[in-house]
């Protein structure tokens, strides 16, 4: 099947993914577009409780109670994820679209056998002998860099948490899935394992050129591996572009203020400050714009209105200010006064 | 207080069962006072309906059942009652020797427990029974517990042993306090909810079993008695195929019944009172 | 090395038990050797001191030898697997067992299947729709038969079905016309009589064992694996069945391999009232007829299948979770 090179092949529309809760309701995602390529690796930034991993689940539309997709549309194909009768949403899940959640040590069933499950996963979508499937599921592991012979037979529990994740990442790719969704892939590793998995990921994208989706809010791995990045807050997708364009030529205050607060290896530690005051409470969300009490760029119309989506040929960014960032990036204006922050 | 009524109150089950309780705690010791035992044979008037003189009818030889249920009331819950307090003291103390002073003291005590919960108790105790010969409530009480402290013993002697380990012991030691001392302050708070709500199921099984007991015939001290009633009715009377011995055969067994319902009614309140988590 | 510790307690605790027995009957008040050889002596019109020798060989009792040889016969008796005689009916325990074993068997493990069976699909179907009608009704099922003691569901079942509706006989265990054998009006009859004892005993473990898979399959369906399940696009029927039920059912394994223990016992008062012959029925007569050499036996024979069904559900459970296996 032909992909272009410029369709995407998923597309998710003013998604919007709620939690009914004693104390209120919650919007976790907030009319989030999203727009995965063929093959491509994106990466989505965000602090913890930005929203990143509830919006995974909402594109296989996993979320489960309390939470609930509350509006928008996820096209696949042409039909709408969100949509699907309960047997083609079976089906097209992990075959089209597969997630690698965090913390993946518990994803597997205790009491049965590695081999079991991956061929219970192979023989629930389509009829493949279990010759087939292990002789599959052995060249997958091998290419995660683990021995077949000694993880197939083994159970979950025998196996090291690293090794079980990466037992998870060869699971996800068994029906070749076109998009590889992965929540927080590197948290809790590592640099060395880091630096590991990653080399592993970039080869299976070579070999079967599935497109992955990265959530993470770890700005080295972005700036390491990702080709597009999105950037979230606060349950809204605030800037997204290319990856060069985010790093050296960011829009959005959030993300300039993300960039800036990365340490490097080599260089001034001087100049680097963290994005001030910290993420908003989602019951009680500021007025108009969420960023607006912790970006220095803040005017009474941030206070009044939240910002349009302003749409360029590479990506977008989501900000009343975003020209004066710009300019103050590039030097022409002087840099405002930082805010107060915020609690 | 006022909380716990409140609690109370929210759960209606819980309020039903505390009701059902009260009132067979009112029936228990108030009720023989209140109703007469009339023990005359009267042959002609056996197994009589339900009346205005007979509210629950009469038995094989013409009394009055519901003054036996009254009656009956007594000594079936004086019984239980006691054995409950008898199983508390046993397994507490037992369970705080064994944690408190550990060792092989701990370990002989904890495999006579083992004993106790593999070993079925029931079969054990009508053995017991119908060796000695029980005539008054205090040793029936006695036999009855004397299999079912084990539970309660376990269960203590766990408490103790997680208060052994806790730091503030440590502290109190530099601070010259025994740790039994310690422990034994500590440890009652703890304790407490856990033997209330125990109580009543103790009592609660104490009825069950001793009824059983009885209707086998082993314990024959009191005619009104429950279990002696059930006895009576089942294996001596011929009630069961007598159409109008119905009520007499039914009436004990309603009144376990309700008071087994009761019991496990109120516990779950008490539960609720005792453990705040619980609430909802 | 686990396998040898379990085992070792099981065999002690054994040895309390025969010990317990053994004593407990050489507390037995001296009268009753007078009494019970007083009604030999009537019941075979032989002399006194004869029926006082009978009495001595039935209850294997010689108050006239040292205690400790008295209890090494015992013992020897024991591991022999003779487990005494009965005072009433003048025959080894043992032809008795075997007389009364196949019925209580029967009974109780008809009854144990149809309540583990019928109750875990219920706790299953339960947690995994919640908020269904059937929750609240299987609760208060439960907490109804928590309430009454078998004997008294036992008592009302008898009186309605077997007595007033005569759909029921109302005691032993197979019509009298019949002959033993596999012809069709025996074993209609058998069946006729189990009914009533196995509804009972039904009724008394559904609850419990509803609300036990209940409670474990609520705990699994929270685990992660259940999600990524579900995220694999596996089919409803595959989790449910292998990666809910075979997590879920593992405590219900256990609870039920104890619970094969208790069928060599099967509940006295519910085999007295319905009249049934098995081993329950036998015990409750000897108990109130105080025929302490059947009593001792029967005893003997349930404690001692009681300690080997928890050492053998112990050793079951840590064939079944390979979690356990590792760790030895």
């Amino acid at each position: 099947m032909s992909e272009t090179k410029h369709e995407p092949i998923l597309r998710a529309r003013d998604l919007t993914v709620e939690f009914v809760l004693r104390q209120g309701t919650l919007r976790a995602v907030e009319g989030v577009h999203l727009d995965v390529f063929p093959g491509e690796l994106l990466a989505v930034v965000g602090e913890s409780g930005s929203g990143k991993s509830t919006m995974a689940y909402g594109l296989i539309n996993m979320v489960s109670s309390p939470g609930r997709v509350s509006g928008g549309q996820v096209l696949y194909k042409g039909k709408d994820v969100l949509r699907l009768e309960p047997e083609a949403l079976r089906q097209f899940r992990w075959k089209e679209v597969a997630m690698v959640f965090q913390a993946a040590q518990n994803a597997l069933n205790p009491v049965m056998r590695v081999e079991d499950q991956m061929v219970d996963t192979v023989q629930d979508h389509e009829q493949k002998p279990r010759a087939e499937v292990l002789g599959r599921a052995a060249e997958l592991l091998k290419l995660v860099r683990l021995t077949p012979e000694r993880v197939l037979k083994a159970y979950p529990h025998e196996l090291s948490g690293g090794m079980r994740q990466r037992v998870i990442l060869a699971l996800s790719l068994l029906l070749n899935p076109r998009i590889l969704l992965l929540d927080e892939p590197t948290t809790a590793l590592d640099v060395v394992t880091q630096a590991y998995l990653l080399d592993i990921l970039l080869e299976i994208r070579q070999k079967f050129g599935v497109a992955m989706v990265f959530m993470t809010h770890d700005i080295s791995i972005v700036a390491k591996v990702a080709e597009r990045v999105a950037v979230m807050y606060a349950g809204r997708i605030v800037e997204s572009g290319p990856v060069e364009e985010i790093f050296y030529r960011p829009r959005h205050p959030y993300t300039w203020g993300l960039i800036q607060a990365a340490p490097s290896l080599v260089g001034d530690l001087s100049g680097k400050r963290p994005v001030q005051g910290s993420p908003p409470d989602l019951f009680h969300l500021p007025p108009g714009c969420r960023f607006h009490p912790r970006c220095a760029f803040a005017s009474e119309r941030c206070r009044q209105a939240e910002p349009d989506r302003e749409e360029f040929s590479d990506g977008m960014v989501a900000c009343h200010h975003w020209q004066e960032v710009a300019a103050v990036r590039e030097g022409r204006v002087p840099a405002p006064a930082t805010t107060e922050g915020c609690r | 207080m006022k909380t716990s009524w409140r609690i109370l109150r929210r759960n209606p089950r819980a309020l039903i069962g505390f009701f059902i309780l009260v009132g067979f705690l009112v029936m228990a010791t108030i009720g023989p006072e209140v109703i007469t035992l009339n023990l005359e044979q009267s042959f002609a008037d056996r197994f009589l309906p339900p009346s205005g003189a007979h509210i629950l009818g009469t038995d094989y030889v013409g009394r009055d059942v519901f003054a036996q249920i009254v009656h009956g009331s007594r000594d079936v819950l004086t019984v239980a009652a006691l054995a409950a307090v008898i199983t508390i003291f046993i397994g507490v103390v037992v369970g705080a020797v064994s944690g408190l002073v550990g060792g092989v003291t701990d370990t002989v005590l904890m495999m006579v427990v083992n004993v106790l919960l593999t070993v079925p108790g029931f079969p054990m105790m009508l053995i017991v029974a119908s060796m000695f010969r029980v005539t008054d409530p205090v040793s029936y009480a006695l036999l009855l517990s004397i299999w079912s402290w084990g539970g309660l013993a376990r269960t203590v002697r766990s408490q103790i042993l997680s208060l052994k380990k806790r730091e503030f012991i440590e502290a109190a030691r530099v601070l010259g306090l025994t740790s039994g001392h310690i422990i034994f302050k500590q440890l009652l708070p703890n304790i407490t909810p856990y033997l209330a709500i125990n109580f009543i199921s103790i009592m609660r099984h104490a009825i069950t079993s001793s009824v059983g007991i009885m209707m086998l015939g082993l314990v024959p001290f009191s005619a009104s008695n429950w279990g002696m009633m059930l006895n009576l009715a089942v294996f001596q009377s011929g009630a069961i195929y007598t159409p109008n011995a119905i009520y007499y055969l039914l009436s004990p067994v309603v009144a376990i019944c309700l008071f087994q319902l009761g019991g496990i009614y109120f516990t779950h309140g008490l539960d609720e009172i005792m453990n705040p988590r619980l609430r909802s | 090395m686990h396998y040898l510790r379990r085992v070792f307690v099981a065999v002690l605790t054994m040895l309390i038990v025969t010990t317990l027995t053994f004593f407990l009957v050489h507390s037995l008040p001296g009268d009753v050797f007078q009494v019970v050889a007083h009604r030999i002596a009537q019941q075979q019109s032989i002399s006194f001191e004869e029926a006082y020798l009978q009495a001595k060989a039935l209850i294997r009792y010689d108050p006239d030898v040292p205690m400790g040889q008295q209890f090494v016969t015992y013992v020897k008796g024991l591991l022999k697997g003779d487990l005494g005689t009965s005072i009433l009916y003048h025959e080894s325990v043992n032809k008795i067992v075997v007389k009364a074993v196949p019925w209580t068997v029967f009974v109780l493990s008809v009854s144990l299947s149809l309540a583990f069976a019928i109750g875990s699909l219920l706790g299953m179907a339960i947690a995994w729709k919640r908020k269904t009608i059937l929750d609240p009704i299987v609760t208060t099922i439960a907490s109804i038969t928590d309430a009454m003691p078998d004997y008294v569901v036992a008592l009302v079942l008898l009186v309605v079905f077997a007595v007033n509706l005569r759909w029921f006989p109302t005691k032993g265990a197979y019509d009298s016309g019949t002959v033993a054998g596999f012809n069709l009006p025996y074993i209609l009859g058998v069946l006729k009589h189990a009914v009533l004892p196995v509804v009972v005993y039904t009724l008394q473990g559904l609850g419990g064992w509803a609300l036990l898979m209940k409670g474990s399959a609520v705990s699994v369906l929270g685990e992660d694996y259940i999600q990524a399940a579900r995220a694999r696009g596996l089919k409803e029927r595959r989790i449910i069945v292998s990666y809910l039920g075979r997590n879920a059912m593992l405590p219900s394994v256990t609870a039920l391999a104890m619970c094969l223990g208790g069928l060599l016992g099967g509940s006295i008062l519910v085999e007295v009232i319905f009249a049934y012959p098995g081993l329950g029925w036998f015990f409750g007569n000897a108990v109130s007829l105080r025929d302490y050499g059947l009593m001792q036996g029967l005893f003997f024979l349930t404690a001692a299948a009681v300690i080997t069904a928890n050492l053998l559900a112990d050793l079951l459970y840590s064939r079944l979770d390979p979690r356990i296996r590792t760790e030895e």
